[in-house]
C-alpha cells in the first residue's frame, strides 16, 4: 500500500493547494481549510511576534528596580497588550485554527470541513475582533491587564465595553470553529473510521470544540450585561451603584479557564501524534488518553473559581473549587505517564519534532505540578497574584501549548509547505529556547515565594536578582524563537524538497502529497494502516 | 522570606514543603523514566519494537495514585486555610482601606488613622479590609505572613495574623489597581507592647499637637493649638491697629483719641483677653474705634492676645480660666473650619493625661 501511495504522490497531476489558483483575492475569498489554517498562522505569527517584543521590553524596564526606560503607564499598557494579544489573538485559536484547520480533515480521510463557508467566516470574524482589540488596547488606552476587572476597567477612557466586544467577536470565531470541527468529526469521518480509530489528535480537537461552544457564549453574556449597564442604568458590576465586581470575575472566569483548555487540549493531542511517530510504535492506552481529554474538558469546566480565592468570594466556595481543582490535574498526568509508556520498547529518534515534545514533557510537568500549589487553599493565598502566578502559567501555556505549537510547525512543515527544515538549526534553536525559557521563568517562582507582586512596573531592591535573571533569559529566549522562525519561513524556499512522509507517520495526512492538493486525496483515502500501526521492524535510520 | 514570623506562617511553609516533596518527586520521576528511555531506546540500540497497546492494571494504577495524591494535597492544605479563616474572638480590629494608591490604617477604638500599621507582638490582629465604593480592586497582602485577601469596593473582607516577633514587613497591593499599582506599599511594624502604647498615645498626640502661631508669645492653652490657627498676629496688629494705636501699642498713630495698651487704666470694656475679643466684635460706641466683623474669630483671639502682651505683666495674669472663659463665652469650640478640629473638652483631657503621666514618672524617679 505504502508504494502505491508514494507512486502517486510522485507522478500527481493535481495541483497543490498552494498553486492551485494565484493571487491575493483567491487566498482571501478561500473555502479551503489548508489554506484558511495558513491565513491564521500568517496572522496569528506576526502579533506572537510582536507580543514577544512587548514582553522583551518590559523585561528589559524590569531588569533594575526603579522606572529607568518607560513610566508605570508605559508598563502597564505594554502588560496588557502583550497579555491581550498572546491570550485571545495567538493562543485560544492557537493549534485548532492552524494545525486543526489544516490537519482534521485530511486526518479523517475528508476533503474538507463539512461547513467550507463558515471556516472562512470564522477567519474574518478572528481578524476583525483581533483589529478591534488592538485598536481598543492601543489607542482605547486600556491598562487593566487581559483580565480586565471591574470596577478599573470601567473607569480606564475607553469603557471595557469595547475589548470585551472584541472578544465577543473572537469567540464567535471560537464557537463557529468548533462547531465546524465538531460536526466535521461526526460526519466526515471516512467509511470504516470509527471514534476510536481516529487519531488522537481529532479526539482532542473534539473535546476542545465542545468547550468552545459551552463557555465562549459567557463572554456574550457578560458583554451584554455590561450593555445592560452602562446604557440602561442597571446596576451589575459597578459598586458605586451598588453592583458587584466579584460577579465580573466569575464570569470572566467561567469563560476564561475553560479557555485555558482549549488551550492545551489540542496540544496535547498533537504530542499523541508526534511521540508515537518518532518512538516508531503504537500509542500506550489510546482509549485512556481519548477519555482524558473528555474529563478534561469537563472537570475543566467546573474550576473556573481557582482563580478566586482571595477575592472575597464565600469560604464554602474556596473550598470546593479547591477540591474539585485538584482532580483536573489527574488526567492531565494520565497523559504524561501514557506518553512515556509509549517510549517504553521503541525505537526513539531524536528529531527536532520529538526534542520539542521531550522538552514539553518536562516544562509541562513543571506547569502542572506547580499548579498544584495553587489549586491548594493556603498555600495559593501566599501565592496568589505573585510572580508564581505568571511563571505557573508561562510553564503550562508557553511551555506547554506554544512549544508544542512549534513541535507542530517542524512536524508538518513538510507535508504543508513541501520542504524540510535545516535539522541542524531546529535543534540549536530548541536547546536554547530550553536554556532561555528555564532562565526567564524559573527564578520568578522564587520570587512569586519571597513575595513579588505580579504585575509591579516598579519593585523593591531585595527582589532585582530574580529579575535579573528574568530578563537575561526573556533576551535569550527570543533570539532563539527568531532564529526558529527564520529558519522555518527560509526552508519555504530554500528547503529540501520533502517526501510524502519524510517521518514514517501512520496516520492518513502522510499519504497524501507534500503540500497536498486542494481535495486532500487523489483517490480514495487509504486507510488500511491504523493510526498508530507500526511495523515490528524498524526498517530506516 | 521571614520564616516563622506567625503560626500560619509556618503552616503555609510546611504545606508548601510536603507538596514541594511530592511534586519535586513527581518531576524527577518523570524526567528519570523519560532520560532512560529516550537513552535505552534510541533508534541507534533499538531496531525493534514492541506495540503494546496498553496495560490495564498499569493504567488504573496511575489513575488511583495520584488521585490519592492530589486528595492528600487538598487536606494538607486545607489545615492552614481553616486556620486563616477563623480569627480568635479577641483579635484587636485594625481597619484597612485601599485606595487608589495608597493604604490607611483606622484603629477604631484608639479613634486614629494611619499610612502605615503598627501591631502589638503576639496579639492577634484581625484586619477589616474594604475599599471606597468609587474606587477599585486592591488586595493587602503581607508576604511574611502569607495572608492576602482583596479589598472589595463597598463590602468588608477580612484576615487575620498574629506576630511572634518584631520587626519591619512588606506590605503590598497585589491586585492590579492601575497606574501606581507597584508602589501601593506600605509598612507592617510589630513592636512590643510598651512601643506600640506609645506609638498609639503619639499618633493621639500628632493628631491634636498644639501649633504654635507666630506672635503669640505664651500660648497658654491648648485650644490655640488648631492647626488653622497659623495666624501672623504681628502681621495683623500692624494691618488693622497700628496705624491708630502705634507700633509700639502706645496710641501715638492717633494721640489723644487712641488707646494706650501699656496703660492698664480707663479701659471701656476691661482689660481681659474676653473683654477685647468683645471690642473686637462690636467697637466702642462714640469713639473711633470701630468693629472688625471681617477678622475671623481666631484672629480676634490672636489678637487680644497680643493686645495684653503690651502691659508689663499681663500675660502672666492671663491663665488657663481666662481663655476657658473666652472660649466658652463666644463658642469658640464650635467653630469648624479647615482642617482637623476637636472639642477643647477632649483635647484638655488629653493633656491633662499627659501631664499625669509625667508627674507619675517623676513622683517614681523621686525617690531614688
Amino acid at each position: 500500500m505504502n508504494t502505491q501511495v508514494k507512486t502517486a504522490a510522485s507522478s500527481s497531476p493535481v495541483p497543490d493547494y498552494i498553486r492551485a489558483s494565484k493571487g491575493i483575492w483567491s487566498w482571501l475569498t478561500t473555502t479551503d481549510h489548508k489554506r484558511i489554517g495558513l491565513m491564521y498562522f500568517v496572522v496569528m505569527i506576526s502579533l506572537f511576534v510582536a507580543a514577544m517584543g512587548m514582553a522583551v521590553t518590559f523585561r528589559l524596564e524590569l531588569f533594575s528596580p526603579g522606572e529607568q526606560l518607560f513610566e508605570s503607564d508605559i508598563y502597564n499598557r505594554l502588560l496588557t497588550l502583550h497579555g491581550v494579544v498572546m491570550i485571545f489573538l495567538f493562543i485560544i485559536p492557537g493549534i485548532p485554527a492552524v494545525f486543526g484547520n489544516f490537519f482534521l480533515p485530511i486526518m479523517i480521510g475528508a476533503k474538507d470541513v463539512v461547513f467550507p463557508r463558515l471556516n472562512l467566516l470564522s477567519w474574518y470574524c478572528f481578524v476583525v475582533g483581533a483589529l478591534i482589540a488592538l485598536f481598543s488596547v492601543t489607542l482605547g488606552g486600556i491598562d487593566t491587564g487581559w483580565t480586565f476587572y471591574v470596577p478599573y476597567s470601567q473607569k480606564t477612557d475607553l469603557n471595557v465595553l469595547v475589548p470585551i466586544l472584541a472578544a465577543f467577536i473572537i469567540g464567535w470565531s471560537s464557537i463557529l470553529t468548533g462547531i465546524n470541527f465538531i460536526a466535521t468529526t461526526h460526519r466526515m469521518r471516512v467509511k470504516g473510521m470509527g471514534f476510536f480509530d481516529m487519531p488522537l489528535f481529532v479526539w482532542s480537537l473534539y473535546a476542545t470544540g465542545w468547550i468552545q461552544i459551552l463557555a465562549t457564549p459567557v463572554v456574550g453574556i457578560t458583554l451584554l450585561l455590561l450593555v445592560f449597564e452602562k446604557f440602561v442604568g442597571v446596576a451589575i458590576f459597578d459598586p458605586a451603584a451598588g453592583g458587584d465586581p466579584i460577579l465580573f470575575e466569575h464570569l470572566f472566569w467561567i469563560y476564561s479557564h475553560p479557555a485555558v483548555y482549549v488551550m492545551i487540549l489540542p496540544a496535547m493531542g498533537v504530542v499523541s501524534e508526534i511521540i508515537p511517530t518518532f518512538a516508531r510504535r503504537t500509542i500506550f492506552g489510546y482509549k485512556t488518553i481519548a477519555y482524558s481529554s473528555i474529563a478534561i474538558a469537563g472537570i475543566g469546566s467546573l474550576v473556573w473559581a481557582h482563580h478566586m480565592f482571595t477575592s472575597g468570594m464565600v469560604d464554602e466556595a474556596r473550598i470546593v473549587f479547591s477540591f474539585l481543582t485538584f482532580f483536573v490535574a489527574v488526567p492531565s498526568g494520565v497523559k504524561v505517564f501514557n506518553w512515556l509508556a509509549t517510549l517504553y520498547k521503541g525505537s526513539i529518534e531524536l528529531r527536532s519534532p520529538m526534542m520539542w515534545c521531550l522538552m514539553f514533557i518536562f516544562l509541562f510537568s513543571i506547569g502542572g505540578l506547580t499548579g498544584l500549589f495553587n489549586a491548594s487553599l493556603s498555600i495559593d493565598i501566599h501565592l496568589h497574584d505573585t510572580s508564581w502566578v505568571p511563571a505557573h502559567f508561562h510553564y503550562t501555556i508557553f511551555g506547554g501549548a506554544v512549544v508544542i505549537l512549534f513541535a507542530a510547525c517542524h512536524y508538518w512543515w513538510p507535508k504543508i509547505f513541501g520542504r524540510m527544515v535545516n535539522e541542524r538549526i531546529a535543534i540549536g534553536t530548541c536547546i536554547g529556547f530550553f536554556i532561555g525559557f528555564n532562565l526567564t521563568y524559573m527564578p520568578l517562582f522564587f520570587a512569586g515565594t519571597a513575595g513579588m507582586p505580579r504585575r509591579y512596573a516598579d519593585y523593591l531592591p531585595e527582589y532585582t536578582i530574580y529579575h535579573r535573571l528574568s530578563t537575561i533569559g526573556a533576551v535569550i529566549l527570543a533570539t532563539s524563537i527568531l532564529i526558529m522562525i527564520i529558519n522555518l519561513v527560509r526552508s519555504i524556499s530554500k528547503g529540501k524538497i520533502a517526501p510524502a512522509n519524510p517521518w514514517q507517520g501512520a496516520t492518513l495526512e502522510w499519504t497524501v502529497p507534500s503540500p497536498p492538493p486542494t481535495l486532500n486525496f487523489t483517490g480514495e483515502p487509504d486507510t488500511s494502516r491504523g493510526a498508530y500501526e507500526y511495523p515490528v521492524e524498524v526498517s530506516d535510520g | 522570606m521571614n520564616s516563622g514570623v506567625s503560626e500560619i506562617a509556618r503552616e503555609v511553609d510546611h504545606a508548601f514543603l510536603l507538596v514541594g516533596i511530592a511534586t519535586g518527586l513527581m518531576l524527577l520521576g518523570i524526567t528519570v523514566v523519560m532520560v532512560w528511555f529516550v537513552i535505552k531506546y534510541s533508534r541507534k540500540k533499538s531496531k525493534r519494537v514492541v506495540n503494546i497497546e496498553g496495560h490495564r492494571l498499569l493504567e488504573i494504577t496511575w489513575i488511583v495514585i495520584p488521585t490519592i495524591i492530589v486528595t492528600w494535597m487538598f487536606f494538607v492544605a486545607y489545615e492552614g486555610f481553616g486556620m486563616m479563616r477563623q480569627p480568635p474572638d479577641d483579635a484587636m480590629i485594625v481597619q484597612v482601606t485601599g485606595r487608589q494608591w495608597a493604604w490607611e490604617f483606622a484603629y477604631p477604638e484608639e479613634k486614629i488613622t494611619a499610612s502605615e500599621m503598627v501591631v502589638p507582638v503576639n496579639r492577634a490582629v484581625k484586619a477589616l479590609i474594604t475599599a471606597p465604593v468609587d474606587d477599585v480592586l486592591h488586595s493587602f497582602y503581607l508576604p511574611d505572613f502569607r495572608v492576602k485577601e482583596d479589598a472589595v469596593p463597598g463590602r468588608e473582607t477580612y484576615l487575620w495574623f498574629k506576630a511572634e516577633r518584631e520587626g519591619e514587613f512588606n506590605i503590598f497591593c497585589a491586585e492590579y489597581c492601575g497606574k501606581d499599582h507597584a508602589k501601593m506599599r506600605s509598612t507592617l511594624r510589630v513592636v512590643s507592647n510598651d512601643a506600640y502604647r506609645a506609638w498609639v498615645k503619639g499618633q493621639i498626640a500628632k493628631r491634636y499637637k498644639p501649633l504654635e502661631f507666630s506672635g503669640f508669645e505664651n500660648p497658654k492653652h491648648p485650644a490655640f493649638g488648631k492647626e488653622d490657627l497659623n495666624i501672623d498676629s504681628t502681621k495683623l496688629f500692624g494691618t488693622y491697629c497700628a496705624s491708630c494705636h502705634g507700633e509700639a501699642g502706645d496710641g501715638s498713630g492717633l494721640p489723644g483719641e487712641a488707646r494706650n495698651f501699656q496703660s492698664d487704666k480707663d479701659w471701656k470694656n476691661g482689660t481681659r483677653v474676653s473683654d477685647i475679643f468683645k471690642t473686637l466684635i462690636d467697637g466702642i460706641e462714640d469713639t473711633q474705634m470701630r468693629s472688625f466683623p471681617n477678622l475671623t474669630p481666631w484672629e480676634r483671639v490672636a489678637l487680644a492676645h497680643y493686645v495684653r502682651a503690651f502691659q508689663t505683666g499681663a500675660l502672666q495674669h492671663d491663665t488657663q480660666e481666662s481663655y476657658d472663659a473666652l472660649i466658652k463665652e463666644f463658642e469658640l469650640d464650635k467653630i469648624t473650619g479647615p482642617g482637623e478640629t476637636i472639642s477643647v473638652e477632649r483635647a484638655m483631657e488629653i493633656l491633662s493625661e499627659e501631664a499625669a503621666a509625667e508627674q507619675a514618672r517623676d513622683a517614681e524617679a523621686t525617690p531614688k
